[in-house]
């Protein structure tokens, strides 16, 4: 399975897609990006300033370190599932060394997804598999629906 | 008389942390909104039942401090 499908019409929006998310205080981007051999779309150093998703500079610096990456550019797909699947697939998860590490960074580990539930009838799909394999590394998964 | 819409005004700021009601008062359609809404939670270290306060400038306020502008994320 590539992690690609093709549920949605020819648009931008979508209405789900995920990200896997590291964060902590002393969080050093740079260290999880060779970790994982992957660059993020987003890194964030807390206290420091930094540029939006949208190519402006924040007003505050970051309330926390930030390690992100998303499947939103990469994968067209309203279900929840396509997108965890390639998310675990580039980030060759699951690792066994990662919840040890999450440990010793102080750092925690989530998916973060997006869901567009805005006429209640959609129920996230997170498969169990995929549930048990993140909460073994040590993360989370969580939904954030919008009515 | 600009000195009394001066006043109204500012007892008239609006806050609020319905999110429907600050798209329509910051001027952002739903989706749009929603878009920029999680990706400000993601950035700012937030979760899905964080709460947060919008002020009519695009200012937003979580437990009382202000963490950014929400129109920095906006395309």
């Amino acid at each position: 399975m590539n992690g690609r499908t093709e549920t949605t019409a020819m648009t931008d929006y979508q209405l789900a897609h995920a990200t896997f998310y590291i964060s902590g205080n002393t969080l050093e981007p740079a260290f999880w990006s060779a970790y994982f051999g992957v660059e993020p779309d987003m890194a964030i150093i807390k206290g420091q300033p930094f540029v939006t998703p949208s190519g402006r500079p924040s007003s505050t610096p970051g309330r926390i370190g930030i390690w992100r990456v998303g499947s939103k550019t990469a994968v067209r797909s309203d279900s929840l599932e396509p997108h965890l699947r390639y998310l675990i697939e580039h980030l060759s998860l699951p690792r066994a060394d990662l919840r040890q590490l999450l440990r010793d960074k102080g750092a925690n580990m989530r998916f973060f997804c997006y869901w567009d539930n805005e006429f209640g009838d959609r129920i996230p799909d997170v498969p169990a598999d995929i549930r048990a394999m993140v909460e073994s590394m040590g993360g989370t998964i969580e939904i954030d629906e919008y009515r | 008389m600009s000195q009394s819409v001066f006043e109204m005004r500012s007892v008239e700021l609006f806050c609020t942390n319905n999110p429907n009601y600050a798209a329509k008062t910051l001027g952002y359609d739903r989706k749009t909104f929603r878009d920029i809404l999680h990706l400000f939670k993601k950035d700012n270290g937030l979760g899905p039942a964080d709460n947060v306060i919008w002020h009519d400038n695009g200012d937003v306020y979580f437990q009382g401090n202000r963490i950014g502008s929400f129109h920095e994320w906006a395309d």
